[in-house]
């Protein structure tokens, strides 16, 4: 029989773990210390192992990959939130501990994720899964879309800290916008990767993996729900993110905006739809 | 063709490279040679140093940033061009794309968040959760229903046209630049000129010294050192004129054509969906072997529209999850008949539909048939509590109370009674809850008819009664509602157009973000003891960063790690 608790003891190990790099990472920003990063992303990898345990475990129990309702979904984003930027960590081999100030934000928001799951608010008792949603194209679905939004959920953070670093460093010193340790051109450069590296995925996951989907479970591929609309404005907001930076040379400023306004499209579209909206998406 | 100063791919005829901004055109008649980048004065047909034709050959360089020349007008433009190239280079143009991008992006929004037709009663729904005002103007725009609304049309086929000019335009470019080999670059876009004192150039190159490293290195084993270099980053490299230089996933410059031509062939897909058909066939328990026949001129209900075959429905079922009111699961048993033969049996079930001759069986319904629901209805009269009759009938049928001209119809059937806002509903649940039914009372038979009074009859609280007034008692002592089974079926010739679109998009997709084309070329100067390494295009972060990790893994190469 399922138990509430499967893989929970993993999550909490999670949980402790995203706190205590969020921690780590913050203080090795603040003090400069890359001693404390590099222990900060040991501590994410460990956490990240952790969870993957939990994950496995639960999803071995339940027979299926555990993103089935609100609950496990939390998890499982949290999850790729820690891989998206364990990831990007290991892309910039050399100037890793300038890239830890991201770090911070993402193992907070991983943190986060974990946490809200845990609360009274969603349940984690696995639930019988109706039969429209008994399909392996479940797991394929949602587990690429998610997968691609955690890495934008990293080009979002980078983002995000570009506008208020660049912000700070305009207003402080007028002429002398470098300063060496704000990783400007980095987190720039950073956000683009994450999003050419979650670009494809999310288009696999949510666009063709849910359109054949659509197909098998409800008889049609596209049909305008409000889950599948929001879905295609997000991914409309990253091609014109990716058609301004490659044919415009749009960087910088105006591109963390759009990365921003992307990522914030890709939450409503997982969170908003469901509660504001209504349509075929309606499971949770 | 690429810009003989950086290396990028660009427009052909372009007057300035887009990437570096240096010029590409004769600028005083003074030219530069393609091989060596030596200047050459005016009216010279071969290049002094190196003997290179230096017909058709570039100006001089300069290094100030491309002005944008005075932009003709449009009428100019019209004369220049002719209708036909100018309209095509108009709807082509990516500066109408970023306008159709962000349009599409803003009528997406509106139709997810703005209640769309389908969903009734819908123009009441709007009207109360909008206001008078902006019912208006979303009737006016039909913002209830975006996706289907003539300018919604218009905005994707002007997507549709400017995406196809681009796919085309793009896609020769793209062949001709794989049909074209790479060549060196003049040396004097590494920031170097023979002589020059050594260092770190000014300009797009990197730079790797082995001056301080292992000074008594000759040019050949620096080159050796460069090549084994290439070949371990998977480079396909040439060498010519004192460099090396070559290209990494080459193939996948066209990554970005697929992705192009994948959303293109999945719109076509789009658009085949008007020779689509689909329709719905049911049951309930008590019909099963049922035959729906293919749709004829007579026969246009219980039937398959465009088939050649029948469909028998055998069986369904469903089933819940023990101890628990959830569905675990529906299925119906179908079999094809062919010519009067059953020719295949299948059970299908929600996500797992039958595929036959190209029309698709989905399971999409199940629940009870409350219209054909059988009950069993005493009557007794109130005052003696005698019973005066025990009647079955169906919804929809009468009787008469013996003895009174009093006739009683059973006019609804519920499984699970509730009381909605607009009166009784019947919640669907897996079993009945609160089995009732609604019974009409008349006086008379047939026209001489006059309703009277209505009743309600409840299985699980039978001492419930509505009108204590009337003489009558009516109980429901059993009752029989069979289940229904929904089957709809739909074929769309646009799918399999659709799944190779999304196919080929994927494949652009990963080919060009996950094998991202690379090209780079790097220069040996054997007086300064030191190779420049450069990519394609403007040196931006990411780019220096890359460059910088293979100049490093060239020096560790030279130092012989």
């Amino acid at each position: 029989m399922i138990s509430i608790s499967t893989g929970v003891p993993f999550f909490n190990v999670a949980v402790a773990g995203y706190l205590l790099s969020f921690f780590l990472y913050l203080f090795s920003f603040v003090f400069r210390r890359a001693r404390l990063g590099s222990v900060g992303t040991g501590v994410l990898g460990v956490s990240f192992a952790a969870q993957t345990v939990g994950l496995a475990l639960r999803s071995a129990t339940v027979g299926i990959l555990s993103i089935t309702n609100t609950y496990e979904s939390l998890v499982f984003y949290s999850w790729v939130f820690a891989l998206g930027y364990l990831v990007i960590e290991g892309l910039y081999r050399g100037v890793r501990q300038r890239l830890r100030v991201v770090g911070a934000l993402v193992a907070l928001f991983a943190f986060g994720m974990v946490a809200a799951a845990a609360s009274p608010l969603f349940s984690g008792e696995p639930r019988p899964l109706i039969p429209a949603l008994q399909s392996y194209w479940l797991a394929l679905h949602v587990s690429f879309t998610i997968l691609g939004e955690g890495f934008f959920m990293v080009a979002f953070v980078a983002s995000l800290l570009y506008l208020i670093l660049e912000r700070r460093a305009r207003v402080r010193a007028r002429a002398h916008v470098h300063n060496p340790f704000l990783p400007l051109e980095l987190l720039d450069d950073l956000s683009y990767k994450a999003i050419a590296i979650g670009f494809p995925f999310f288009t696999l996951g949510g666009l063709f993996f849910g359109a054949i989907w659509a197909k098998y479970a409800w008889g049609r591929f596209w049909g305008w729900d409000p889950k599948e609309t929001f879905t295609l404005v997000t991914w409309l907001v990253y091609v014109l993110y990716l058609h301004l930076r490659v044919r415009y040379g749009w960087r910088e400023r105006r591109a963390a905006w759009i990365a921003v306004l992307g990522f914030i499209l890709a939450l409503f579209t997982f969170a908003g739809v469901n509660f504001l909206l209504r349509g075929l998406h309606s499971y949770a | 063709m690429t810009c003989p100063h950086c290396g990028a791919e660009i427009p052909q005829d372009s007057k300035f490279c887009p990437q570096c901004g240096r010029r590409l055109v004769p600028a005083e008649g003074e030219l530069t040679c393609p091989r060596c980048g030596t200047k050459a004065p005016p009216g010279s047909r071969f290049c002094k140093e190196c003997g290179e034709p230096l017909a058709g050959a570039i100006g001089a360089e300069t290094d100030v940033k491309a002005k944008v020349e005075a932009k003709p007008g449009l009428w100019e433009e019209l004369r220049k061009k002719g209708l036909f190239k100018w309209a095509l280079d108009s709807l082509g143009s990516i500066r109408l794309t970023i306008p159709l991008l962000i349009a599409l992006i803003a009528a997406a929004a509106v139709g997810g968040i703005v209640p769309q037709a389908p969903i009734t009663p819908n123009a009441e729904l709007i009207y109360r959760s909008y206001g008078r005002f902006w019912y208006n103007i979303i009737k006016l725009l039909s913002l209830d229903d975006v996706f289907h609304s003539w300018w919604f049309l218009a905005l994707l086929g002007l997507f549709a046209t400017n995406l196809t000019i681009c796919t085309v335009r793009r896609l020769r470019r793209s062949i001709k630049l794989l049909a074209s080999p790479l060549r060196p670059l003049p040396s004097s876009s590494f920031g170097f000129s023979p002589g020059s004192s050594p260092g770190n150039p000014a300009g797009e190159a990197v730079l790797v010294s082995w001056q301080g490293l292992k000074p008594e290195l000759e040019l050949e084993e620096a080159r050796e050192a460069v090549r084994r270099v290439l070949r371990r980053r998977r480079f396909r490299f040439r060498e010519e004129g004192g460099q090396l230089f070559g290209e990494r996933w080459r193939w996948s410059r066209l990554g970005p054509d697929l992705v192009h031509l994948g959303i293109l062939i999945i719109l076509i897909g789009g658009l085949l969906g008007i020779f689509r058909f689909e329709g719905y066939l049911s049951l309930n328990e008590t019909e099963l072997g049922k035959v729906f026949p293919p749709c004829t001129a007579e026969r246009t209900t219980d039937c398959i529209k465009n088939a050649d075959f029948s469909i028998r429905i055998d069986d369904f079922h469903a089933e819940l999850y023990p101890d628990s009111m959830t569905y675990k699961d529906y299925w119906t048993t179908i079999t094809v008949i062919e010519d009067g033969k059953e020719v295949l049996t299948k059970r299908i079930e929600v996500n797992e539909p039958l595929t036959y001759k190209g029309i698709t069986f989905y399971q999409t319904n199940y629940g009870y048939d409350l219209n054909a629901a059988e009950a069993t209805i005493i009557v007794e009269d109130r005052e003696s509590g005698e019973r005066l009759g025990e009647f079955k009938l169906k919804v929809g049928e009468r009787f008469q109370i013996p003895g009174t001209e009093n006739w009683v119809e059973l006019s609804r059937f519920f499984t699970s009674f509730m009381i909605g806002q607009g009166g009784p509903v019947n919640i669907d649940t897996p079993e009945p809850e609160n089995p009732a039914a609604i019974l009409q009372i008349y006086r008379g038979e047939g026209d001489l008819e006059k309703f009277e009074y209505w009743d309600i009859v409840f299985a699980n609280f039978p001492e419930t009664h509505l009108n204590p007034d009337k003489p009558y008692k009516f109980y429901m002592e059993d009752f029989f509602v069979p289940r229904f089974d929904g089957i709809s079926y739909s074929r769309n010739p646009g799918y399999p157009v659709a799944w190779w679109g999304f196919t080929v998009m994927m494949i652009g997709l990963f080919g060009t973000f996950y094998l991202a084309p690379r090209r780079v070329w790097v220069l040996l100067d054997p007086q300064g003891k030191r190779a420049l390494v450069r990519g394609e295009g403007r040196l931006t972060w990411g780019r220096k960063r890359e460059l910088e990790g293979l100049a490093r893994e060239i020096e560790r190469e030279l130092k012989g790690e």
